[in-house]
């Protein structure tokens, strides 16, 4: 029986070094990716949209700073106040300067968002900001289940995928193709599309994130890198309402605004991968078009 | 309360402890009264209205054991008993399927559309007829204990999904205090960890892949559905042997002792070998109770000993759904079963090979297998043809990587794993149980390493496979 004990002792205690050791070379990796350990000039704040349209080492090379890219797939509104506050409430966030935050036609659309977004912040659970955010999502056995076996907070591939890519130090956007034009046409057809929403406590949230970081000092630049034409024409009336919502709002505060690339190249079907990402070619181009205005506020 | 939720694991920890106790100071019917509650609890949780079926089924198949030692024509009342029982199953599986699909009834009556199917009905029913069946043989003696009886059908780790066990199996253990030692407890664990991989790591996650290739088939290259249709195989599997291995493990753990359910059936290298090692408990029911009691193998005529065997296989498809894919899945097993023997390929003595011709052979029926599940996993024939088409007449080098490339490689990757587990496991050729109970350090270190990857790598699409059945 003692031995039993020992041996169950000792498994236990191999265990749970295994466990803590692979969670410190996750974290390191994810931490690495998002640049949520360095002491960054500009830091990025946003979902896919914004993820695939920057190149992080481009910006860094040519306006010769460090770039926090912290966006994430499906982050919506509230998700990304955590994500500012995370950032800013860490040892590296007093070099910041400005905050791209990353802005569309459906930012203030909760409908159909992603309900369990915050189990992307699991790897951050020893952080309180993210400790209190995940509290108050998940159920109580999904919580201490994260807490207690570190592992576990890396079971979504992506997060494993952010880990492996930020030890490499890959920040490529590997989108290669080019958006089918007639399917999407044939699905617009169905009206098989998102509908724009405009929901009051999105915009409460937005608020209170833009607040968040200007009441630091830091400059917002609310970006809204290029969808689809067809996208945008879809819903016109309302998906006017929404930019002139942003320009407005840019004006009315002190030390933000509004970048709207649309105009210029939501028509140029050939930079996009499907209808709200661009792709690789894409990504260079909008780069360019950002680095050239960043240039100016730093 | 699925067997990979935590409402399970709390269930379970109480429900175990309680019985360990009860074990200890040797009260077994205080023991299985509380079991039998404990096992309708955890049904009750699917729908409290299913529970009514389960109690009509226990009551049906108690009264007619009672009965049967007392009236004379044993055969009549055997039948009636059986008829009755499978009424259930009969209304609320085939009814639908058999007055609409296939007798194409105009005036058949409405409800039968609406009718859900309570969940784990084909296995208790079946499980409640080795009782019956076997008393009228003869092999078991009546059970007078209600209490005894009522869990044997209710077990809640069989209820399900199974194995389904022969009363001369189980309700012998019922009836007795079990001397569990912690080994037990931990080799129980190790099989519920070794299933929780199965199912979570394996199984769902490979679903995802299958869902999204099926689902888009017009879509897809014809090399993307090839994968797809070998995934599936191994899915199923997984799915099902790890379903297969928690309710072992979690009837060691309170001190019984389950039959296998499956024992590395894709190594096999024949069909009939095949169905020696898939869903073992099911095959044991159908030829035990329906092949032998045609004949089995022992008719005069040839054309007889066909019709035997085709029988069995197309009660196995129906046994799975009322739906013509399952009919065919059926009569494609049945046909390969009999191929085999037509070109005498039974007779080869898997000893007498050499590696290769194992390793040729194994293909083989690895991928006939993987063929006839394509009948099982898709309802619909004409999408069945186009995935066959497309994969014919495309490169098999084309293969799409799914949502995500990353998922992708972590899938291939946690596949080579798992086949080199399998084939460890089959080369030494031990079953589960032998290898949980070797040595304690390793099996501890074996369950840890299990939980570990099921908590970085595993996932969970909240059903099971065979729930349907």
């Amino acid at each position: 029986m003692r031995k039993t004990i020992a041996s169950l002792l000792i498994v236990s205690i191999a265990a749970l070094l295994v466990d803590y050791l692979s969670d410190r070379v996750m974290l390191h990796g994810v931490n690495a990716f998002y640049g949520l350990d360095q002491h960054s000039k500009i830091l990025l704040v946003g979902h896919s949209h914004l993820m695939l349209a920057t190149d992080k080492e481009r910006m860094e090379k040519e306006l010769n700073t460090t770039v926090s890219k912290y966006t994430r797939e499906g982050v919506n509104v509230y998700d990304r106040k955590v994500m500012v506050h995370q950032y800013l409430s860490s040892a590296y966030s007093d070099s910041l300067k400005i905050c791209l935050y990353g802005v569309d036609l459906c930012t203030f659309t909760g409908k159909e968002l992603s309900q369990n977004s915050y189990m992307l912040f699991y790897p951050f659970m020893d952080n309180a900001v993210i400790d209190d955010y995940i509290k108050g999502c998940s159920p109580a056995t999904d919580y201490w289940l994260h807490k207690l076996l570190r592992v576990s907070r890396y079971n979504d591939d992506g997060i494993k995928g952010a880990a492996a890519r930020g030890w490499r130090k890959d920040w490529s956007n590997r989108k290669n193709g080019v958006v089918d034009i007639p399917t999407y046409k044939k699905k617009l057809l169905n009206g098989d599309e998102r509908h724009i929403e405009v929901e009051p406590e999105l915009i409460a949230e937005f608020t209170k994130t833009i607040k968040m970081l200007t009441d630091r000092g830091v400059k917002v630049v609310l970006v809204n890198t290029p969808t689809l034409d067809l996208l945008n024409e879809y819903e016109p009336k309302k998906y006017e309402m929404v930019v002139d919502w942003f320009t407005q709002f840019a004006s009315n505060h002190e030390n933000v605004e509004y970048w709207d690339f649309n105009p210029e190249y939501s028509s140029r079907h050939e930079l996009f991968h499907d209808r709200l990402h661009l792709n690789a070619k894409g990504q260079q181009v909008i780069t360019t078009e950002i680095i050239d205005k960043l240039q100016s506020e730093l | 309360m699925l067997f990979n939720s935590f409402d399970f694991v709390f269930f379970f920890l109480i429900v175990g402890c309680i019985t360990l106790l009860l074990n200890r100071m040797r009260k077994v019917q205080v023991r299985n009264a509380f079991l039998l509650l404990s096992s309708y609890i955890f049904y009750g949780s699917f729908n409290i209205c299913f529970l009514s079926i389960l109690l009509f089924i226990t009551i049906v198949t108690y009264i007619g054991g009672l009965c049967l030692n007392k009236v004379s024509n044993k055969k009549l009342l055997t039948g009636f008993v059986v008829i009755l029982s499978l009424l259930p199953l009969f209304t609320f599986k085939y009814s639908y399927f058999l007055l609409y699909e296939a007798l194409r009834l105009p005036l058949a009556p409405d409800w039968t559309a609406g009718l859900i199917l309570p969940v784990g009905i084909s296995f208790f029913t079946f499980q409640a007829l080795t009782y019956t069946i076997d008393l009228y043989r003869g092999k078991i003696e009546c059970c007078k204990n209600i209490i005894d009886y009522s869990l044997f059908v209710s077990f809640f780790p069989t209820v399900l999904s199974g194995p389904i066990e022969k009363a001369r199996n189980l309700m012998p253990q019922l009836k007795k205090p079990q001397s569990v030692s912690l080994n037990d407890v931990m080799t129980g664990v190790g099989f519920f960890a070794w299933g929780l991989f199965k199912k979570t790591v394996i199984a769902d996650r490979l679903s995802q892949y299958v869902d999204w290739a099926y689902s888009s088939a017009e879509y897809v290259s014809g090399g993307t559905l090839a994968l797809a249709v070998v995934f599936y195989s191994i899915q199923i599997y997984c799915d099902f042997s790890g379903y297969s291995d928690m309710a072992i493990g979690t009837a060691r753990c309170i001190g019984i002792r389950l039959s296998n359910n499956f024992n590395f059936p894709y190594f096999s290298t024949k069909i009939k070998d095949f169905w020696r090692k898939w869903h073992i408990s099911l095959t044991s029911w159908f030829t035990e109770y329906v092949y032998f009691s045609l004949g089995g193998n022992r008719v005069k005529m040839k054309a007889r000993w066909i019709f035997n065997i085709s029988m069995v296989f197309l009660l196995s498809g129906i046994w799975h759904g009322a739906a013509w894919n399952f009919l065919l899945w059926g009569v494609i097993h049945a046909m390969l079963y009999l191929s085999e023997y037509a070109v005498g390929l039974h007779k080869k003595e898997h000893r007498y090979m050499n590696l290769l011709q194992k390793s040729i052979a194994g293909c083989c029926v690895f991928l006939l297998v993987s063929f006839a599940w394509v009948f099982f996993r898709i309802d619909d024939i004409s999408t069945i043809f186009m995935v066959f088409s497309k994969i014919a007449s495309a490169s098999l080098f084309d293969v799409m990587p799914g949502a995500s490339t990353m998922t992708f490689a972590i899938n291939l990757l946690l596949l080579i794993l798992f086949g080199g587990c399998e084939i460890i496991m089959y080369r030494n050729r031990e079953d589960g149980d032998a290898v949980m109970s070797r040595d304690t350090t390793a099996l501890y270190g074996w369950i840890c390493s299990l939980l570990l990857m099921t908590a970085l790598f595993g996932c969970s699409n909240n059903s099971f496979v065979y729930f349907q059945f």
